[in-house]
């Protein structure tokens, strides 16, 4: 079954679109990711260093503006990645979550990029949940796309075209 | 019994006595002469005293006529006389004769007593029977058989008999080791149908009366054990049936396994064990880390299923409190347009 012609992921009660309490906490779990990747990439290079020059080693003294930029763009990424492939993050496939698209489908590798940069740089849209009836964010709205359970596993509804 | 006079008066003494003396036989030691004329005299004496007598010879004849009339006729009259003489009918002469039997029986007996009681039979018959003769002319059989043997057994008082015998004494005059050691006892035992006499025995009843406790108690089974050459006997037994039939289920239920372990030296026992290798098998035969996997898996999909749950039933809460502040019907929230 290509990629086109997976069918549009079922509207039921077990699809309902998913709430503010566990998109927020799907949202934490992927930052705790984020940080676990960046704290991984931050010792990759003090080891790096310290087999480059074991006498001189010191742990590697990183601004902050660049702490915050190599965050963002792993954050972004990782959430790119995530949705174009699986339509879920760690943090969502945890909480049972799923990012689909108008279509109901998985989004696609732009779509998600750009809903990735907008969740990255507004966050507080997500707040939007709370108001909105169909629990959309400002991302969802702008997007046309939308967060809904789904505890299915290795299922999914395909990417979208 | 007679005087001092009879009792010397043996039957020797009576034969000195009636013995004609050598002297008294005429012509035995006299002249020729002499004896003729002792003969004539002799027949002379006897010829005179027959004529003298003739007249008494006459009288006595006539006397025993008139006896014999006379009985008679006290018989027909007298009943208690013709009872004693019955028998003899209608002649005279023998009822004479049973009278006389009559009156004499009682000196006949008295004269036999008399002469029994002087006479020792034994032993004239001892001295003058030949015993030996006699016997051999005695049929025996014939007697044997006249003899009634049931009668004679029935008429003897066994018990009385068997409780008069001194069994004791018996026994100690026997000599059993020369009458053992004169039996073939080879020869009895091939004569024996010991078969026969197995069958006949009640070796139920015989073996219900033994007292096998205090038969068992008495036996030495270590020694007999020594004895014994287990080994022929235990290959002729078939061990697979036995053990079929063995209810080993029973059995092991009915062992106290403490004892036993306790007296197990397990340092020895684990010395020879190579648990290195054993354990190396063991941890190669098992997916480990697969079961780590599962485990772990189903521990973490049981916690995020109770993560989803109680994530949804939270974001339900938090849509109906805004439902009820934005005065929205609760089953539209969340549900797409």
């Amino acid at each position: 079954m290509t990629p086109g012609n997976q069918p549009p992921i079922a509207r039921g009660s077990e699809h309902r679109p998913a709430g503010i309490v566990t998109r927020v906490a799907a949202m934490g779990v992927d930052m705790a990711m984020v940080i676990v990747i960046g704290s991984l990439i931050y010792l990759t290079v003090a080891g790096a260093r310290l087999v480059w020059s074991p006498t001189n080693f010191s742990w590697p003294d990183v601004p902050f503006w660049l702490t915050v930029t190599v965050e963002f763009v792993i954050a972004t990424l990782y959430l790119t990645g995530s949705w174009a492939m699986t339509g879920r993050s760690y943090g969502a496939s945890l909480l049972g979550l799923r990012v689909l698209s108008f279509r109901g489908r998985i989004p696609g590798w732009s779509l998600s990029f750009v809903r990735a940069v907008f969740c990255v740089f507004f966050p507080v849209g997500l707040a939007w949940v709370v108001l909105s009836p169909q629990r959309r964010s400002v991302q969802d709205v702008v997007l046309r796309t939308v967060v809904v359970y789904d505890w299915r596993g290795a299922e999914s509804p395909g990417p979208e075209a | 019994m007679g005087t001092n006079s009879d009792a010397e008066r043996t039957p020797e003494t009576v034969a000195r006595a009636t013995a004609v003396p050598e002297a008294a036989v005429p012509g035995s030691t006299q002249p020729e002469g002499g004896s003729d004329l002792l003969g004539r005299t002799v027949h002379f004496a006897l010829g005179t005293a027959w004529w003298a007598t003739g007249l008494v010879r006459f009288g006595g004849r006539l006397a025993a006529r008139t006896v014999e009339a006379v009985v008679t006729d006290a018989r027909k009259r007298s009943p208690w006389l013709h009872m004693r003489t019955q028998g003899g009918g209608s002649d005279p002469r023998a009822g004479t004769e049973q009278l006389i039997q009559a009156l004499l029986r009682p000196v006949i007996t008295r004269v036999v007593d008399a002469a029994l009681a002087e006479l020792d039979l034994t032993e004239l018959i001892l001295q003058n029977v030949d015993l030996d003769a006699v016997a051999a002319k005695l049929d025996v059989e014939a007697v044997i058989k006249r003899v009634d043997l049931d009668g004679v057994v029935a008429g003897v008082d066994l018990n009385a008999a068997v409780e008069r015998v001194d069994l004791e004494r018996i026994v100690d005059r026997i000599d059993i080791d020369g009458v053992v050691a004169g039996v073939n006892i080879g020869a009895v035992i091939d004569r024996v149908d010991v078969d026969a006499i197995v069958k006949r025995v009640d070796l139920d009843g015989a073996v219900a009366m033994v007292d096998l406790d205090a038969v068992v108690k008495r036996l030495d089974l270590n020694s007999i054990a020594d004895g014994l050459d287990l080994d022929p006997l235990v290959a002729k037994v078939n061990l697979e049936a036995v053990v079929d039939r063995l209810d080993i289920a029973a059995v092991v239920a009915k062992v106290d396994p403490d004892p036993i372990v306790a007296r197990v030296n397990f340092d020895a026992a684990m010395a020879l064990i190579d648990l290195i290798g054993i354990a190396q098998k063991i941890v190669d035969g098992i997916d480990l880390p697969g079961i780590i996997r599962d485990s772990t898996g189903s521990l973490a999909s049981e916690a995020v299923h109770g993560v989803r749950v109680q994530g949804q039933q939270a974001d339900d809460a938090v849509g109906q409190l805004v439902g009820r502040v934005f005065r929205r019907r609760a089953a539209l929230d969340g549900l797409q347009p």
